[in-house]
């Protein structure tokens, strides 16, 4: 018989060797990644009465946190159980197909970007705005441009996401080779890298100044902790907290956060913010994640997990299939998404954005991204034919 | 934040978005939260209370520059006494305009000693964020530029007032101004600086149709130059009026001019 484990170590190794496959979806997961969907389209909407609905006003984290830990997540179960089936090298060329899916998709949609730039600074002129409409640069020189946005390194506006998304994952084959091996120790070293970015301004390079809008090595943690979690379903460490005693302080901050967010909507309301904890909670920085946006997240998800058992009879409520269906299909909803965006912004500012109009354009938009996870669901089921369609996926998008 | 008074707050939040935004009447108006004015200006207050002269510097870029020459291009640093006089008796009040086109905080804090010395003002107006936003430097490291900025001014004893960017529905496309404008404005809740929230109100007047932003004509278009920093002026002068009436927070960082 062997000498047991001690109880130090047995955390850095995985427990049990379960599948990653099988099981069957966790609805969950889908519906968070749907709501995020619907959440970034609408706050990538500038100045979108209706993105009011929408997590970012509810407290410190928005919709990017939601969508960079499910895809963490979704990633290790798909590719984690082909790399358990077929070997790290398959699961490696798997991965490394999607990023170059992602690739393209965020260079079809820098194309409309392009297009709606040259379109608006030929239009709307005015010299008043000269210096907020100074598109120069980006006109003028393609040969800059284009070389910088084929590198990742010139992102447009609301495009920050998807390259973000790309780094991550092709730095997913070392990610999972570790987390299917000792996951605690995997835990530790995103959260190192994460305090030691932090620390000493590590950022990728951005054109034409300054570092990426979502610090790859900051947000990697969110990615790296989805994946941690879907590696030790059921035995997270985070089980052998008290659910009451963390709860209640999740709960807690949750409440301070919004009460907090509050007064960035009524700034009258600051009166009652004393000058220290002003002085110790701004700025609250996005691209290196704050440690404020990182807990409000964590509090956030912990909640969920302890109120939202996967198996809750109201995630097969049939209101919410079609918010289920953007999260299965995210690549597409996601690229959808940004293109209604732009497209919207479009609309509005050439019509006139009232709030009316933003509702419907939104509204709009919503319907439009569902029906293209209708559609590419339909796509996919009919091309693998009635057999395999009914095998369950880890959810590989 | 003690239980009672999140409550309060909470309860406060409720009242006001169920009554909605304040009544507008002129076209310069915005509801009560874009104009809310957090600090006070101590100095400033003190000279107006001494009835002795106030000095004003603005440092800017180009939305704070005239337009050619036409009087209907002024800028409203050249409409800023006029404003305030409508509002209150005000001993002599110089403004002196020291804007530069294009200018990123961070390059404009390096004549901040060199202008506040040769203007010796009372007040310093500091509108940046655009050209920031444009430029696309990191938003923690236009945050790091409005810090030292705060120090420069403040270190002379001098108070100093924010101005956001201009708001324009299409620029959104071009530039995040909002996370600019939003990290500005937790710069300024943190460090005690009165903040005119120039983007937020222009939206309002753009949104609520009060302006069109994209007139078509060109004498359409110096008319809209006209209209909104007469508007702009106007809501300094009232941000200015309400930082130095006597309730307003005190403004400044004492704790930080210590460290």
């Amino acid at each position: 018989m062997p000498a047991p484990v001690p109880a130090f170590l047995r955390l850095f190794l995985r427990p049990d060797p379960t599948p990653l496959a099988g099981g069957g979806r966790d609805l969950r997961i889908d519906l968070a990644r749907g709501l995020a969907l619907v959440f970034i389209f609408l706050n990538h909407i500038p100045d979108n009465i209706a993105s009011w609905v929408s997590n970012r006003n509810w407290g410190f984290s928005d919709a990017t946190e939601i969508f960079v830990f499910v895809s963490g997540y979704s990633a290790m179960l798909a590719y984690g159980s082909i790399m358990q089936k077929s070997g790290f090298a398959r699961a490696t060329a798997s991965v490394l197909r999607r990023v170059w899916q992602i690739y393209l998709a965020h260079l079809i949609l820098f194309i409309f970007f392009v297009a709606q730039i040259a379109y608006v600074s030929a239009n709307f002129d005015n010299p008043m705005f000269a210096e907020e409409m100074n598109v120069g640069p980006l006109l003028e020189r393609p040969d800059v441009i284009l070389l910088q946005a084929v590198l990742l390194r010139f992102k447009p506006v609301n495009m920050d996401v998807l390259p973000l998304y790309i780094v991550l994952l092709a730095a997913f084959p070392a990610i999972l080779w570790a987390m299917l091996r000792a996951p605690f120790a995997a835990l530790l070293g995103t959260i190192l890298l994460y305090v030691v970015a932090r620390r000493f301004d590590w950022n990728l390079p951005a054109y034409p100044e300054g570092g990426w809008f979502f610090n790859p090595f900051a947000w990697q943690i969110l990615f790296v902790l989805g994946a941690y979690c879907a590696v030790t379903r059921g035995h997270g460490f985070w089980r052998r907290l008290q659910p009451a005693t963390v709860g209640g302080l999740a709960a807690i901050y949750l409440v301070f956060a919004f009460a907090i967010v509050l007064t960035w909507h009524h700034p009258p309301l600051t009166a009652f913010v004393p000058a220290w904890l002003n002085a110790w909670l701004y700025p609250i920085d996005k691209t290196g994640l704050d440690t404020l946006r990182l807990a409000h997240f964590l509090a956030t998800a912990y909640l969920t997990v302890l109120l939202v058992p996967p198996g809750a009879k109201w995630l097969r409520h049939r209101a919410l299939t079609p918010l289920m269906l953007c999260g299965r299909q995210s690549l597409h909803v996601f690229c959808v998404g940004v293109f209604l965006s732009f497209a919207a912004h479009f609309v509005l500012t050439v019509n006139g954005s009232t709030n009316i109009a933003e509702i419907l354009v939104s509204l709009l938009g919503i319907i439009i991204m569902i029906g293209v996870a209708a559609l590419v669901d339909w796509y996919k089921l009919s091309e693998k034919g009635p057999v395999t369609a009914v095998a369950v996926r880890g959810g590989a998008e | 934040m003690s239980g009672r008074r999140l409550a309060a707050a909470i309860v406060l939040a409720t009242a006001m978005a169920v009554a909605g935004p304040a009544a507008v009447a002129g076209t310069c108006d915005a509801p009560a939260d874009d104009t809310f004015i957090a600090f006070g200006l101590p100095r400033v207050a003190a000279k107006l209370k001494a009835r002795e002269p106030v000095a004003i510097l603005v440092l800017g870029t180009a939305s704070s520059l005239d337009y050619g020459t036409d009087p209907a291009g002024r800028a409203y640093p050249a409409r800023l006494l006029t404003e305030l006089r409508k509002l209150r008796p005000v001993p002599t009040v110089t403004v002196v305009n020291r804007s530069i086109r294009q200018e990123t905080a961070a390059a404009m804090i390096k004549r901040f000693d060199q202008e506040i010395a040769a203007t010796r003002p009372d007040l310093v107006i500091w509108q940046t964020g655009s050209t920031d936003a444009v430029s696309r430097v990191g938003v923690s490291e236009f945050g790091d530029a409005l810090g030292t900025g705060i120090d420069l001014v403040h270190r002379r004893d001098v108070d100093l007032l924010f101005v956001t960017p201009q708001f324009m529905p299409q620029a959104a496309a071009v530039s995040r101004f909002g996370d600019y404008v939003d990290y500005m404005e937790q710069v300024a809740q943190s460090r005690r600086v009165p903040l005119l929230n120039r983007y937020d109100i222009m939206r309002h007047w753009s949104e609520s149709g009060a302006i069109a932003m994209d007139p078509a004509g060109k004498p359409e278009k110096l008319k809209l130059i006209d209209t909104v920093q007469a508007c702009v002026a106007e809501q300094l002068a009232r941000a200015i009026a309400a930082a130095v009436s006597d309730d307003a927070p005190e403004g400044r960082d004492r704790t930080a001019a210590k460290r």
